[in-house]
């Protein structure tokens, strides 16, 4: 078996509701139930279930925004990066392109100059095929293709050997969509990236995953190689799910 | 752009509004100079004189030239609201800041303070507050910015809690940013313009209640000039000799009106940009 890069083991975590009046409700509810699975180097993994399966909360716990109740995320790299659903509220408004862009590498510099910053986020820039005059420009002066790759080049600008894509295409037009999947499945070639690739969408998933998982009610109910999993479904769940999209 | 033209015509009330403030404020600040009379010279046997060329608003019942103590009071009535919305709003931001962004029981004992100052009718606190400390001018600052930090305090939390979840906040916790990193580059910058339009049009209540609390004679003591304190003084001579009253009257109410005006402009420049829209 190869190398695994993320494992995740007995993923858990807990809201409390809240009842017609406000308080807080005695019941917990519960949004991750006993979450397991691993990530290869290099492997793409997909996580998809309706809203509300928890595959969100999931990918928070699993980029360490969130701290899980039980079990625990173990990370076998360097650096972990994440990509959002909304590009534009993933851009701090007030910033300039290039300035959210280089922010990867503000933080921890290694006695990088601020020109060789900005030189690493322009070559990132030119990565995900964003031009580089855009650098200068501010995030709602973009479309949102242009934004996504924007938050794309940021996150790999300090390349990172894992990425979690929650929902990235979700927001974007579909002829948008497709190029950002080209996108990130030629980063993943280039850049030898793993990804944990978050999606409502099992036809967008089954486009770039090697493996997907299915979850449901806070439980994965299915994980297997992503032809297998389309082709024969072992569960319930994941059959109505993979037949919404073929009666479409 | 659709909002171009909305936009030029902001612009243009902007520079109207600025020009028009300035005309009122340069003025007042070179106050003592362009008097054309000593404020302080009292001469009874010009006691309550109509407007003339020599005393062209007027004397009060001390016989002082009223136009310069309206340019002489500016500065008490002006600036010092200037100076009170400038400490509430750092102060509230700050306040704010620390509830909204520590949480848990930091924002419950910060906010349960806050709650008591607003327990009690706004102006009534200050007036007790003012009462306690004694007359003067910066008691009288101190008591309005006793009475006005809750608005700042209470605004910011409210969006330091909503900018805290956004994704461009996770985005950089992702790139390692400290809590600082955050506040500063992040929190601070997105939460200034709808604090900003708040102080702007603030500036005008505040002034209002500097004048009522030397209305009161709880502020600015005789027979330092002040807009409220002539108003209050003139009273007695409505009838007789009501530009007493009408002069300083209306000097305060054309700083209010143009610090309302300009405070308006800014909010509306602000949300053609997208940005004020965080009303809380």
């Amino acid at each position: 078996m190869a190398e695994c890069i993320l494992e995740v083991k007995d993923l858990t975590k807990r809201f409390r509701g809240r009842d017609k009046k406000g308080r807080e409700d005695t019941e917990e509810q519960a949004a991750v139930d006993g979450v397991s699975f691993s990530i290869e180097k290099g492997e793409c993994l997909g996580l998809i279930g309706e809203s509300g399966s928890g595959k969100s909360t999931t990918a928070y716990m699993a980029a360490g925004l969130l701290k899980p109740d039980r079990g625990e995320c173990l990370f076998h790299g360097r650096h972990m990066q994440m990509v959002f659903q909304d590009p534009m509220k993933a851009m701090n408004p007030r910033k300039k392109v290039i300035d959210s862009i280089s922010e990867g590498l503000l933080y921890h510099r290694n006695g990088l100059s601020r020109a060789q910053i900005r030189e690493k986020a322009l070559e990132a820039m030119d990565m995900v095929q964003i031009d580089r005059s855009f650098a200068e420009r501010y995030s709602r002066e973009l479309s949102g293709g242009e934004c996504q790759r924007a938050t794309i080049a940021r996150a790999i600008l300090i390349r990172p050997e894992l990425l979690i894509c929650d929902e990235v295409t979700s927001a974007l037009d579909v002829s948008v969509q497709a190029q950002i999947i080209r996108l990130l499945d030629s980063l993943k070639k280039r850049l030898r990236l793993s990804y944990l690739f978050i999606s409502h969408d099992i036809a967008l998933v089954s486009s770039i995953c090697d493996r997907v998982a299915v979850m449901y009610r806070g439980k994965i109910v299915e994980i297997g190689r992503t032809k297998d999993v389309i082709a024969d479904p072992q569960n319930e769940y994941t059959r109505c799910l993979i037949d919404s999209i073929l009666t479409l | 752009m659709s909002g171009g033209k909305n936009m030029n015509r902001t612009k243009k009330r902007a520079v109207v509004l600025l020009v028009m403030l300035s005309m009122v404020l340069v003025p007042t600040m070179a106050g003592r100079f362009l008097a054309p009379n000593d404020p302080y010279q009292t001469n009874l046997s010009q006691a309550l004189k109509g407007p003339s060329a020599v005393y062209p608003f007027g004397t009060d019942n001390l016989g002082r030239c009223i136009l310069s103590r309206i340019l002489e009071g500016a500065a008490a009535s002006i600036f010092s609201a200037l100076a009170v919305v400038a400490v509430v709003f750092t102060i509230g931001t700050l306040i704010g800041l620390t509830a909204g962004y520590a949480g848990g029981w930091i924002d419950q004992v910060l906010m349960k303070v806050t709650m008591v100052f607003q327990a009690f009718p706004s102006f009534i606190l200050a007036v007790a507050v003012a009462g306690m400390l004694g007359p003067g001018l910066r008691n009288a600052m101190i008591s309005l910015a006793v009475m006005y930090w809750t608005t700042y305090a209470r605004l910011a939390r409210s969006l330091v809690i909503q900018l805290k979840e956004e994704a461009y906040i996770k985005a950089a916790k992702m790139c390692g940013a400290k809590g600082r990193h955050i506040i500063f580059r992040h929190i601070l910058p997105n939460m200034i313009s709808p604090m900003m339009i708040t102080a702007a049009l603030d500036i005008s209540n505040v002034t209002l209640s500097m004048a009522g609390l030397s209305f009161l004679g709880l502020g600015v003591q005789a027979p330092l000039a002040e807009w409220g304190l002539m108003i209050s003084d003139g009273r007695p001579y409505l009838q007789t000799a009501p530009w007493c009253i009408f002069f300083p009257s209306l000097a305060l109410f054309a700083v209010v009106v143009l610090f309302n005006l300009t405070g308006d402009c800014l909010r509306d420049a602000i949300d053609a940009r997208g940005e004020g829209r965080a009303d809380a």
